[in-house]
């Protein structure tokens, strides 16, 4: 107790020094835990959002990844039925749908022209849960049972309805029940278009998406650009995403008979993972960063401490204390700060990354481009937390080591000329 | 009990050499109450650190109790100052934030001596040591022959057999100076403590039963003065720092 006390001395002594670093270990802490939320959430968002519409994996038609225009219908897939019932034979499937996704052009009444990405799916989609679960008027896709409808050609057929999103609509002045005309090249291509009833309209939080997006029914896709059972990609998730690799190299012959390849989740993502994994090292650089000028701060402060004291130890030293236990003296001093402006660092840190979980940061069109949706949700992690929290306090032991070797180092008689 | 043979000391200035000590000899019989007297730079202070075991002479040897200091490790000198010498310094060199008690108690803490026991010898030395009341007091709030007091019951505290002391009166007055050079002598006779003290005030040599006179770092003069510090021991009993437990401010 008695030593402990001396070794807070320095502390009480010095307010303002105190208060410096406890400020420096807390600042970089809270950084630390700021920029841990980010990374969190990246990764969060790329998991979440990424892969549930990605899927854990795609089989494309063969030389897609070959082609100049990703919405060309070159390499699109005609045994569509043979490939998800293929998929579906697997024990590892959870789920698996195909897509028919194409551009098309849209002729405004005041004759501007707007390319739009269509997208041909199943009523009952589940790669797209941002668009159905954002649904602000209308409904989603309906299905034939929801109308009793045949599927015929012709406005007002559940077959020709399409979604739009709630920009789009409001950019193009629609409603739900306005009708669409949308034109596009077929599979030879030659030109088709199709009158459209808008059925719903959506909103998620990626403006780009939204004001580019048109969801049509699959088989109306199919019709329209005349690839009967067709599809561009066939999204499936697993039971397990860790599965993937396996699974597709299982698959990988059989697909290719097909005329498919089979691509898992790593090798489509190849980009945003590594972007992800950029952003870790980016986190690691600038914690990196900040432990060092926190050190050194840490150290300055400490060694002023140290001089201050030196006669103290000196004396300490002459009437019987061995150097080790003043060197922990000065170790306990840089630890206290370390683990007090730490906790300090955290305290004010995981407010803050709870509040941008619960309501977001709006990075634009940054993480838009990323895919990611404008606003970007934080990730708290108590593990990542915790191990600020122990960098900090190691960064201010650190900091201390090198007054506690100066203290161990200089002699009794120096200590005492003090 | 400590026999210093041809003790030598060099510091370096710069490129230059500096003797502080040049051949110093001498031996130290226990219950000796040493002065070591001299002008300022003549190696008094230099040579209380050799044989307080805080530093090492350049050449020569000092055996302490029958052992070279030079062969101690850097902890067995450390537990050899701990368990066999005590410190007075002349700035009284208290740990500000502990009270008076705490100081007297440290060594005990780093002995590790069990908490009971260290209390009674804290409490047997505030007594013999006349600080009274004020035990619970941190060195600024202490005068400075009080807080000279906590210095040397500090120092006595562990039962050293040697006690040094570098001019433990130069910052007090002359009669607080006086009445704690009394309660050395006192407890010189009283527990058998050696003392060496340096000084350069002739006025308190009266107390010590030997002199050992330095100049430019060697000894000069070595005489015991027995007779004299017969007389001033019955003197010094009935004008007991009791009488004066709290001392002056400097």
């Amino acid at each position: 107790m008695m030593l402990i006390k001396m070794t807070l001395w320095g502390l009480v002594q010095h307010p303002r020094r105190t208060a410096l670093i406890l400020f420096s270990v807390a600042i970089s802490v809270f950084f630390m835990e700021i920029f841990a939320g980010m990374g969190q959430g990246i990764r969060t968002n790329f998991f979440q959002n990424i892969l549930a519409e990605g899927g854990h994996g795609q089989i494309r038609g063969a030389g897609w990844q070959d082609q100049y225009d990703p919405r060309s219908l070159g390499s699109a897939l005609t045994q569509t039925t043979d490939l998800v019932d293929l998929l579906r034979s697997q024990p590892e499937l959870a789920y698996a749908e195909p897509l028919l996704e194409y551009g098309s052009v849209f002729i405004t009444p005041e004759n501007y022209t707007i390319v739009l990405n269509t997208i041909g799916v199943q009523a009952d989609t589940r790669v797209f849960p941002k668009v159905t679960s954002g649904m602000v008027s209308g409904s989603f896709l309906p299905t034939a049972n929801d109308h009793g409808g045949s599927g015929n050609a012709g406005p007002g057929n559940t077959s020709d309805q399409a979604v739009i999103s709630r920009a789009l609509g409001d950019f193009l002045n629609l409603e739900v029940g306005d009708l669409i005309r949308l034109i596009t090249e077929d599979f030879r291509g030659a030109p088709r278009s199709r009158t459209f009833t808008i059925g719903g309209m959506f909103s998620t939080d990626s403006r780009e998406f939204d004001t580019s997006t048109v969801f049509v029914p699959l088989e109306a896709a199919r019709t329209m650009v005349r690839i009967p059972n067709g599809a561009t990609q066939i999204r499936f998730t697993l039971t397990d995403r860790g599965l993937a690799p396996g699974f597709t190299e299982h698959l990988a012959a059989q697909v290719q008979q097909h005329d498919g390849s089979i691509h898992h989740w790593r090798d489509l993502n190849e980009g945003m993972l590594m972007l992800v994994d950029m952003t870790d090292v980016f986190i690691w650089v600038f914690n990196l960063i900040m432990m060092i000028v926190a050190a050194t701060v840490i150290t300055n402060a400490i060694l002023m401490n140290v001089f201050d004291r030196m006669g103290e130890f000196g004396t300490l030293r002459a009437i019987g204390m061995r150097k080790a236990k003043v060197f922990g003296m000065v170790l306990l001093e840089g630890s206290f700060l370390g683990v007090l402006g730490s906790l300090l660092g955290v305290a004010i840190g995981i407010p803050v990354i709870l509040y941008f979980q619960e309501h977001g940061l709006d990075f634009g069109e940054v993480s838009e481009s990323l895919g990611m949706g404008s606003m970007f949700n934080f990730g708290f992690s108590p593990a990542r937390s915790l191990a600020d929290f122990v960098a900090g306090s190691l960064t201010a032991l650190l900091g201390s080591l090198y007054a506690g070797i100066l203290v161990f180092r200089t002699s009794i008689v120096d200590a005492l000329k003090d | 009990m400590l026999d210093v043979q041809n003790v030598s000391k060099n510091y370096t200035l710069g490129k230059t050499l500096i003797p502080a000590l040049r051949g110093v000899s001498f031996t130290l019989e226990q219950g000796q109450f040493v002065s070591i007297m001299g002008p300022s730079g003549c190696g008094k202070t230099t040579l209380l650190n050799i044989l307080g075991c805080i530093d090492q002479p350049s050449d020569g040897r000092v055996l302490f109790r029958g052992t070279d200091i030079r062969n101690l490790t850097d902890n067995q000198r450390t537990d050899t100052r701990l368990d066999q010498i005590g410190f007075i310094f002349q700035s009284f060199n208290l740990v500000p934030v502990l009270t008076a008690a705490e100081n007297i108690e440290l060594p005990l803490v780093l002995a590790k001596v069990p908490k009971q026991q260290r209390k009674a010898r804290v409490q047997e030395l505030v007594e013999l040591v006349g600080l009274g009341d004020f035990v619970k007091h941190k060195p600024d709030e202490l005068s400075g022959g009080q807080r000279q007091r906590v210095a040397i019951a500090r120092a006595l505290v562990n039962r050293p057999t040697l006690i040094i002391a570098d001019e433990p009166t130069a910052n007090l007055d002359s009669e607080t100076g006086e009445a704690i050079l009394q309660a050395m002598a006192r407890l010189n006779r009283q527990e058998g403590v050696s003392f060496i003290f340096s000084t350069h005030n002739p006025d308190i040599l009266q107390y010590a039963t030997r002199h050992i006179r330095l100049k430019d770092g060697l000894v000069v003069e070595d005489q015991l003065v027995d007779q004299v510090a017969d007389s001033l021991a019955s003197q010094s009993s009935s004008q007991s720092i009791d009488q004066n437990p709290q001392g002056s401010t400097p």
